[in-house]
């Protein structure tokens, strides 16, 4: 049961990681070229001449991989609220299915697994912001707007798992309800 | 010799669970490790002071006529600051 729930993990982690990668060096080279800050690519890394130009490409590169990192939770979060396999709605399905949408409908471990590794990039990132903006590399309002993204899709989410439990609660009860009745035709 | 098969079973199990947790843990800190490519030039400054390492400009001597010691007073730059074994 761990090795496929980590089968899965390490499933979801990889096209995020890829897609954070590319957002780092597409919003590098956009942001060098736009304001026309100079650089020099070396074994080590990117070389810029002044700790300034490090301060401003650095925060707005995190800002671009914090908005895209917030837009893929908000379309997992959306499906986890709306699409649920578990609480989806009869009309719902219906227009989804109607629409050849059906994708959208997910069960709760594809839609918590990719939940949970989104949210472990957001709240990685925003750590190391919050750690680069004290030794004053990244703009402190950086983190903040990280951690509030977290803050506020960790609480959807559970708000989500909630939903799921009482659905959980209701097919038991369901599920019980016929044996009462068979017992009290018996007696 | 018999071998224990659920017990190598067990063993395999977390061997394999511990290297996929790694391999995980390798892909999410994946994007992480960008944020160390970005480097100050440090090559014409001097890291402690913030100061040119130059002290002074380079001056090569354009005036053949003149001692280096004449030129240097010109510029402002004192023989002693230069070098002081120089006046002794």
């Amino acid at each position: 049961m761990i090795s496929r729930t980590l089968i899965r993990l390490i499933d979801q982690a990889i096209v995020p990681a890829m897609l954070l990668l590319c957002v780092r060096f597409v919003s590098m080279v956009l942001l060098t070229y736009l304001f026309g800050i100079k650089f020099a690519i070396s074994s080590g890394g990117f070389t810029f001449s002044s700790k300034e130009d490090i301060l401003f490409i650095n925060s707005y590169s995190t800002l671009a991989m914090i908005v895209i990192l917030g837009t893929g939770l908000l379309y997992i979060l959306i499906k986890a609220l709306y699409f649920h396999d578990t609480h989806i709605s009869p009309q719902l399905t219906t227009k989804v299915f109607h629409h050849r949408l059906s994708t959208l409908i997910q069960s709760s471990f594809e839609l918590y697994s990719q939940g949970v590794i989104w949210l472990i990039y957001l709240y990685l990132i925003s750590t190391i912001s919050l750690i680069l903006a004290v030794f004053d590399y990244v703009h402190f309002w950086i983190p903040v707007v990280g951690f509030i993204f977290s803050g506020v899709a960790t609480l959807v989410l559970i708000m989500d798992v909630e939903k799921e439990l009482e659905s959980t609660e209701d097919s038991y009860v369901e599920e019980e309800s016929p044996v009462d009745i068979n017992l009290e035709a018996k007696k | 010799m018999s071998y224990d098969h659920k017990k190598v079973d067990k063993i395999g199990k977390v061997v394999v669970d511990s290297l996929m947790l790694v391999l995980l843990w390798a892909i999410l800190i994946l994007p992480a490790t960008t944020f160390s490519l970005f480097k100050l030039d440090t090559s014409s400054q001097n890291v402690l002071s913030g100061q040119d390492t130059k002290a002074w400009p380079e001056i090569t001597p354009s005036d053949n006529t003149k001692s280096y010691r004449e030129f240097r007073s010109e510029t402002g730059n004192s023989i002693e600051e230069i070098n002081p074994d120089l006046d002794r």
